[in-house]
């Protein structure tokens, strides 16, 4: 094999190395504790499907699966109408574009960690941001210790979650609307299309692509949302917020079994897997 | 010249060779005897790890002393989260990478790791120390018979603080019985101050008060019920959570869905301003009292009474263990590492840079702000009966799911009943799958 050829394979031999030791080795680690008892300490103990049998009879998962279920529906819808809202608005040539688009952006430069650390001092119920205005406007009837009531707790997480996802959306749809021809636009208005016919039968099948983009982003961030649950609530109060991840987290770290919660990890691998395939194969469609 | 005869010259070849051998020989000597004479002995270094990084910069100031004595160093490493700590720690533990020495938690939470093998004998620290340390410190570290750890890092006497200001301005004086509390709350609660705090947003504090009442109800039982003897729906237990249910009933925890999120330094925060009254805590608050604002002067502490009069002197104490791993290269120096820690001289040190509470009693207590001196004042003269805390006494597996109901029971006193079903039904499953 001559220099040409063996060159391109070392350039490849670098990442690998990395991704092998990085990912494919604790992912197949992840795997073959799935199917053992282990507390930490000393050897694992091979229990064969014990572990995912417990999955499918564990009532806290069943609540964890359909919280991450919640996150799933309420994130997805977010940033692809608020996103497509303000990307439209600011596609236009509107003043001021720089501002509005920093303001919108901005909370993706966050870490969760630092997006939930401020979310949990505005939904502080005494000294909260939230709460002082519903005060300030009078409606303290309305006022609410958001985080610590079950089921509102992850909608007010998920609404903290939106600050951010919006922007992601915004970018990438912005991205798709300038990638639009100007031209076919106006073809379409001469045609005396109104706006709204413009939005839907030309704007919305070109988007198409970007859209699936943004939406199995926003599914398969959401199947392993994490972060902001643990810095806001840690899935409390008595787990009501809890998400797979987050039972994954406390199965492990918390009360040791790693091969449960190994066997929590491979099957949202698994269904997240499931979601990229569906997803590449619909791009590949179009 | 004589050289220039054949027999010189064989002569002073054979000379030269003879001295050439001799040398070599020599220079072979000091060779050999470099490279295989034992190298000199190198300082001996332990490894102590730890998951207090607030406490760092004393703990190295104590051992200080002992590295200057012995000339044994001491690498003190700080982990910042308590998880990555533990989850890190414990597959190391019976391999030669483990730590020296390092904390933990007591009790159940130290069993597991008894019952491995992975901790090293200490019971002739208890032997040479003796009774300068109390009996109950060293019960949560004691497994049948055998000393696994020393009262370490932290050890916590639990009672309930309160504001002084905020008590001489409304002439509440410090309760001696169950009756006299309960009418204390309700005189706090009538001049529009919660009565009592609870920083119930960091999760664990849920067992506090369930545990506190259930001693002051009967510590024997509380003792059995931790190791699996009782059960959860048994009359004492309810009488207890019955007793807790009225407290929350009348809210005198304010409002429980404000408890529920509430972190410690609000807490303190609100203590400080006078918003709430009293809070059950370990001695360790302290410092977030003094972080909001409060000089060590400014707050007091009285031990809750009990529930039941016939019930004897009695309180919670949390041990943070130290532990000397088995498989330490360096096991004697541990050991001595860990002896030394305990001694009156490192207490002295560490507990007066800190403000915390010394396992040893001959430490004086004039190095502690006035409120925690009283404290430990009144458990050494009324010989009080330290009970681990529900933490370190009971099972993680049992006793996280109970933290979760007792929450749930925070905000939901009606469901007292279902919630004591279900934490009876996790025990029962876990005692069965953990016979004896």
């Amino acid at each position: 094999m001559n220099r040409e050829k063996i060159t391109p394979y070392l350039f490849f031999l670098i990442p690998f190395i990395f991704v092998f030791i990085f990912l494919v080795y604790p992912m197949a680690y992840t795997i073959y504790l799935s199917f053992h008892e282990w507390s930490g300490l000393g050897a694992p103990t091979f229990i064969g499907m014990q572990n995912y049998q417990k999955i499918f009879v564990d009532p806290n998962l069943v609540r964890s699966l359909k919280n991450t279920i919640v996150w799933v529906v309420l994130t997805v819808a977010n940033p692809v109408i608020i996103g497509l809202i303000i990307a439209i608005t600011m596609s236009g040539q509107i003043k001021g574009e720089t501002i509005f688009k920093s303001i919108f952006i901005l909370p993706l430069a966050l870490s969760p960690a630092v997006l939930g650390l401020i979310w949990l001092w505005m939904y502080d119920p005494r000294m909260g941001a939230i709460n002082n205005i519903l005060r300030a406007l009078r409606l303290d009837f309305l006022c609410r210790s958001w985080l610590a009531i079950p089921g509102l707790n992850t909608i007010a997480m998920i609404f903290a979650n939106a600050w951010a996802q919006a922007g992601f959306g915004i970018i990438i749809l912005l991205a798709g609307l300038r990638s639009i021809p100007p031209d076919l636009v106006d073809a379409a208005k001469l045609d005396c299309r109104s706006s709204w016919q413009v939005l839907i039968h030309i704007i919305f099948p070109l988007l198409k692509p970007f859209f699936m983009i943004l939406i199995a982003i926003t599914i398969i961030n959401s199947l392993k949302i994490f972060d902001i649950v643990y810095m806001m609530t840690f899935g409390g109060p008595y787990r009501s917020s809890e998400t797979l991840a987050l039972s994954m987290f406390r199965e492990s770290f918390r009360l040791f079994h790693f091969g449960y919660a190994s066997a929590i990890a491979s099957v949202l691998f698994l269904v997240i897997l499931i979601v990229i395939v569906i997803f590449i194969h619909a791009f590949e469609r179009e | 010249m004589f050289l220039h005869t054949r027999e010189a010259i064989t002569k002073m070849t054979a000379v030269l060779i003879v001295v050439g051998m001799i040398a070599a020989a020599g220079v072979g000597s000091v060779v050999t005897y470099y490279l295989t004479r034992p190298p000199p002995a190198a300082p001996v270094e332990l490894t102590f790890t730890h998951d207090k990084p607030m406490f760092q910069d004393a703990i190295v100031e104590t051992f200080e002393p002992f590295t200057e004595e012995t000339g044994i160093e001491i690498n003190i490493v700080p982990y910042a989260s308590v998880d990555i700590y533990q989850g890190m720690l414990r597959p190391l533990l019976g391999t030669e990478k483990a730590p020296d020495l390092f904390t933990w938690w007591s009790g159940t939470q130290l069993q597991e790791m008894v019952d491995g093998g992975y901790v090293a004998d200490l019971t002739s620290i208890k032997e040479k120390i003796g009774d300068k340390v109390p009996e109950g410190l060293w019960d949560p570290v004691t497994f049948d018979g055998t000393v696994c750890a020393i009262p370490g890092t932290n050890v916590g006497y639990w009672a309930v603080w309160y504001g002084i200001a905020l008590f001489e301005e409304h002439g509440w004086e410090e309760p001696t019985t169950w009756d006299e509390f309960l009418t204390l709350c309700e005189d706090i609660k009538a001049e529009g101050i919660i009565p009592i705090g609870l920083a119930g947003g960091w999760w664990w504090p849920g067992f506090v008060w369930f545990e506190d009442l259930l001693i002051r109800v009967d510590p024997d039982f509380y003792e059995r019920l931790m190791v699996g003897n009782e059960s959860y729906t048994d009359p004492k237990v309810h009488q207890a959570m019955e007793v807790w249910k009225d407290m929350l009933e009348k809210g005198y925890f304010g409002d429980p869905e404000e408890l529920l999120v509430r972190e410690f330094e609000m807490l303190a925060s609100m203590m400080a301003t006078g918003e709430i009254a009293m809070c059950l805590n370990g001695d360790w608050i302290s410092s977030l009292f003094e972080g909001a604002g409060w000089g060590p002067e400014d707050y007091g502490v009285f031990v809750l009474p009990n529930v039941n009069p016939e019930v004897g002197n009695v309180m919670i104490a949390e041990v943070s263990p130290i532990i000397v791993s088995s498989s330490s290269p360096h096991l004697e120096e541990a050991i001595k590492a860990a002896e030394y820690w305990l001694s009156a001289e490192a207490q002295e040190l560490y507990c007066g840079l800190l403000g915390f509470i010394p396992p040893n009693v001959d430490v004086p207590t004039d190095i502690l702000p006035p409120a925690k001196a009283k404290l430990v004042e009144t458990a050494i003269e009324g010989d009080y009966r330290l009970v681990t805390r529900y933490w370190e006494a009971h099972p993680p597996d049992i006793s996280h799911d109970a933290i979760d109901k007792f929450n749930e029971f925070i905000a939901h006193p009606e469901r007292l009943d279902q919630i004591l079903q279900d934490i009876e039904d996790t025990a029962s499953a876990y005692w069965e799958a953990h016979p004896g």
